[in-house]
Formats: structure tokens, sequence, C-alpha cells
């Protein structure tokens, strides 16, 4: 079992382990959407992603950056809420659209999504699907062991 | 992050139990985004109406804030909701956004201008140069940084929200001179250039410029308002622009050297016949062959000047049968055109002026498999549509061909 662990910048805080789900930039309006209308959120619905018909529930999303629409975060935000959203999140640049959804979640739903970013090594080099991840959104560290 | 007195006054409850709790928010954004400090704000806009009534964990935090006896500290309006229930020209509401959600009610509470319009910057909600403001809606925050000088980044919802509540938001991008320089120069070479070009040279501008800066020569004698407001609302779409400058036009522009604060542009870009002509027909993405069902115009909502000129161009026409004719537009330029009987000749041609969002109702049932065509580039880069001037919009919806 080999462990790595990337050192860098917490901006939400909270504990969580689970499996890593490693994916292309997403824009979460587009994702949850038609979900949020039907209030039958829990896959993500974006035809044009490579998550098409998956859901982010109880994984680690390891991302480079949110995209698109402004309404990006109180969607993410949306999926938190209804326990279909990831338990952490990893990514390479953290934009205010992205980090709204979990600063907002802690604040008033007292739910804790850490947001790592800033990692001393390229996440995408290091983490595969799969791999257990445990992210420390206090310390800014990511411990990845790696599957099989 | 530095914070001042007052705003440690806030963060400790001096101010009430809502702006503490709005503040600390903006304080945690502030340090997971590296910002120095914060900045007070003048105003705020909130957007996405639609979207918003049916978001559990966005009205739990609005409702929670209203039990702390929160109220707006800023002038703060809101966004346009899909129709317009209350006039009977408007197209009936999709079943998606039928049902009644507490959040209209929650916005009244708080004091929210109810002007219902992505132009607040026309309509009850109007900036002054310099202002730092917490504003939503890409296609008005690109207008208040340019045209007005006024100061605010593309807010995420949510930070909207608070910064309305706490009167403060997080000082970063736009809100910093150095960040507000033009860094791309668009030399505009159309021959005959019209008002009705300035959607696909805003189209064009966003692809190339992404979140930069464009300084744009050649348009000024073209640059009324509305075709100001429909050339940002289509480079916001296809691009993250948030500002441009337009030399001796823009105020924060009196020359060019000025427009990119005395550097050089990191790039230059010519608009000329060929790119125009190349733009209008990508603008156009629905198939051409056959008939339209809705010709929609107004995203961001028409100016009265603009309703006006619709309506000289309907007068004594009639809208084919089974073709729709949406004007969107304030409901200060409705009371205008009521006023001065514009109104009555639009209602005879067969068109429908109200002041709701083509975007929202276009997307879903029954509207959004209807073949669309606009005037508007953000609605030509959102939906799948056939993009037209104003005149050629008219001239289907009385065809109902493109």
């Amino acid at each position: 079992m080999r462990k790595v662990v990337l050192k860098g910048r917490g901006l939400n805080g909270g504990v969580a382990k689970g499996e890593a789900l490693v994916t292309k930039p997403i824009n979460f309006f587009g994702a949850y959407m038609q979900g949020i209308l039907s209030g039958k959120l829990s896959k993500i619905e974006d035809t044009k992603h490579e998550l098409f018909g998956k859901s982010l529930e109880g994984k680690i999303l390891v991302f480079p950056f949110s995209i698109g629409s402004l309404a990006g975060g109180v969607s993410l935000l949306e999926a938190i809420k209804k326990g279909v959203g990831p338990k952490a999140i990893v990514n390479s640049k953290t934009d205010g659209v992205l980090l709204a959804g979990p600063v907002f979640a802690r604040v008033f739903y007292n739910i804790e999504v850490p947001v790592v970013d800033s990692l001393d090594k390229d996440p995408f080099d290091t983490i595969r699907n799969g791999d257990y991840l445990t992210v420390d959104g206090n310390k800014g560290t990511v411990e990845v062991i790696r599957r099989g | 992050m530095q914070l001042t007195k007052t705003e440690q006054e806030m963060l400790a409850g001096k101010m009430g139990p809502a702006v503490e709790l709005a503040l600390k928010t903006i304080v945690q954004m502030g340090e997971g985004l590296n910002a120095e400090r914060l900045i007070p704000t003048q105003g705020s806009h909130l957007g996405n109406v639609d979207l918003l009534r049916h978001c559990t964990g966005y009205i739990g935090i609005v409702k929670k804030l209203i039990d702390l006896g929160a109220e707006v500290r800023v002038p703060t309006s809101e966004n346009p909701y899909p129709a317009d229930p209350r006039n009977p020209e408007s197209p009936s509401i999709p079943e998606a956004f039928q049902g009644s959600s507490p959040l209209e009610g929650y916005y009244r509470t708080l004091r929210v201008i109810p002007n219902w319009t992505c132009t607040p910057y026309l309509y009850g909600n109007i900036p002054r140069f310099g202002q730092h403001l917490s504003w939503e809606e890409s296609s008005a925050v690109i207008y208040i940084n340019s045209v007005i000088g006024a100061r605010a980044n593309r807010e995420p919802i949510l930070m909207d929200l608070v910064s309305a509540i706490a009167g403060r938001t997080v000082y970063s991008g736009l809100h910093i001179d150095e960040n507000r320089k033009g860094e791309i120069l668009c030399n505009v070479k159309v021959q005959g250039l019209k008002s009705d070009d300035f959607a696909a040279i805003g189209y064009y501008l966003g692809k190339v410029c992404g979140t930069k800066i464009p300084v744009i020569d050649g348009i000024q004698k073209k640059a009324s308002s509305s075709s100001l407001k429909n050339m940002g609302a289509a480079a916001a779409s296809t691009g993250a622009v948030s500002m441009y400058h337009i030399p001796g036009l823009t105020p924060e522009a009196p020359t060019m050297d000025k427009a990119f604060g005395n550097g050089k542009p990191v790039e230059v870009v010519e608009i000329d016949d060929t790119v125009l002509k190349k733009t209008k027909e990508e603008m156009s993405s629905a198939e051409t062959s056959g008939g339209i069902d809705i010709v929609a115009v107004g995203c961001p909502h028409y100016t009265f000047e603009e309703v006006a000129s619709i309506a000289r161009l309907l007068k004594g026409k009639k809208v084919k049968d089974g073709v729709q004719l949406w004007i969107c537009t304030h409901n200060g330029a409705i009371d205008l055109a009521k006023e001065l009987g514009i109104a009555q000749i639009i209602k005879e041609a067969g068109g429908k002026l109200f002041s709701g969002c083509i975007y929202c109702l276009h997307t879903v049932e029954p509207y959004s498999d209807m073949r669309l065509m606009s005037d508007s580039g953000k609605i030509c880069y959102y939906r799948r549509a056939l993009y037209g001037s104003q005149r050629e919009c008219v001239a289907a919806a009385i065809s109902g061909r493109a």
C-alpha cells in the first residue's frame, strides 16, 4: 500500500475521507439545474460532461476548476445540503463561485466539505480514480492511498 | 485578512446577528480567496430568481437571515422573473416555474427593490461612477464597470445576498485600480457599421478576450446605450469579459493611452466585415430551413428606445398566426410604452410586451423545443437559435420564416 501526502492550501476546514473521483472542469449550474428545477437532484445532468448520469455523492472530487455560471456555487450548495454532493474538493485553482458552495454550507448548515488547492505536486499526476484520500482542510493536506 | 474597526464590531454582533453572520461568511470567503481586505459596497443586484426559488439551500439561508432580523443595507434589486403573471400580454408560465415559493415574500421582507430586471442600471437601481458594488448578472456587471465606471466583479450568487446585508464584499478583481487597465486593442473596421452589429462584435470579443479587458476603437459613432448593453451582454456570455474601454467615450478612457493605463496592449485584434459576417453565421446554431415558432427580443431587457424602434417596425403589420413575438423589457419602459400608445401598436400587431426573461422561459417546456430567433448575442450563445437584427426579427415574425 503506497501512501503519499500532498501539501497545499486549505480554503475551507474539516477532514473528510473517501474515494477519489478525478474529472474535468465542471459547470455546477449546468450539472445540477435540471435536478434542482425538477426537485429530484442527485446526478450530474450536463450532457456535455463526462460524468453525465453519475453522482458525486460520497466521493472526493478532484478536478482542475469550476467553469461557467455564477449560479455554480449555489447549485453545488444545493447538492451538498441534499447529501448528493462531494465529501471534499481537491482542485488546482479555486474561485469564489466554487468556494461559495462549501463556505455557505459550513456557516449556515454546519456541513463540512473541506477544500484544498495549490498542492505541491500536480494532483492529476498523483491521484487516480478510486484512490483513497484523506483531505484535511484545516492543514491543507491530501493523503493519497493508491488503490490496488 | 485585515479588518477595520467597524468590521470587527460587526463581527462581534454590534450591528445585530444578521450582519454578524453575513460578514462572517464574507470574511471566510475572503480568507479562502487570499484577499487582503474587504471593501464597503453601495449596492447589490440579485440574480437567477427562476433557479433560486427551487433552491432549498438558498431559501434556507435567506430565511435564517430574516429570522435574525436582516434587511438590506444598500440599494438591492433583482433579476427578472421568467414571465409576468400580472401582465395579460405575457406568455403563460411554464410548469417548471409554477407553484409558490417563499422567496418573493422573503425579498419583500428584506426590502429588495422589486424591479425584476436584468438592466437595473436603467430602472430602479442606478449606480454612479466610482461606487463599489456586489452585483450578479454578467451583462449588468460589464455595463456598469465599462459605461458607468462603477466597480463590480462577476459576484457569485450567495455573495450578492450577504453583501447586501453586510454592505461589504471581498476586495479583489475590478475593485482594484490596477486590474481595470485595458489589455487587448480591438480595432473595428466595418464599412457602414450599424447599431445592430454590436451584439455580433461582443460575441466575437468574448471569444478572443476570455477574461481580459478589451479597448475597442472604431465604434464610437454608433455606440448608443442600447448597443453597448447588447455588445457587453454577448461578450460576457462567450467569454468572462467584465469590462471594456472605448477611448473618448467610456469614463475611464478619455484617451487611448489612459485606456491602457499608459501601458501597451498585449495583443491586437481586428474586426472587419469578414469577421462580422462569419460571427453572425456562427451565432445561428439552429437549422435555417423551415419556419420559426418564437421571435424573442430583449435579452438583456430592451431599453425604451429599442421598444419604440420595434414598435415603428411593427406598426400596421401582423405577426403570423402560430408565431409568438416576445418583447422583453423593464416595467419602466412598459409604463412609458403604454402612455405613448406604443404598447397598443405592439399588441395590435400580435406582439407580447412583458418584463420576463427569455432565457428562463426558453430553457424549459413547452418552449424549449420551439424554434427560436433573436437579436440577442447572449440568447444565441446559450440557446439553439437563429440570429437576426431587430429588423430581420420583425420580418421573420411577420412571415413566419427566417
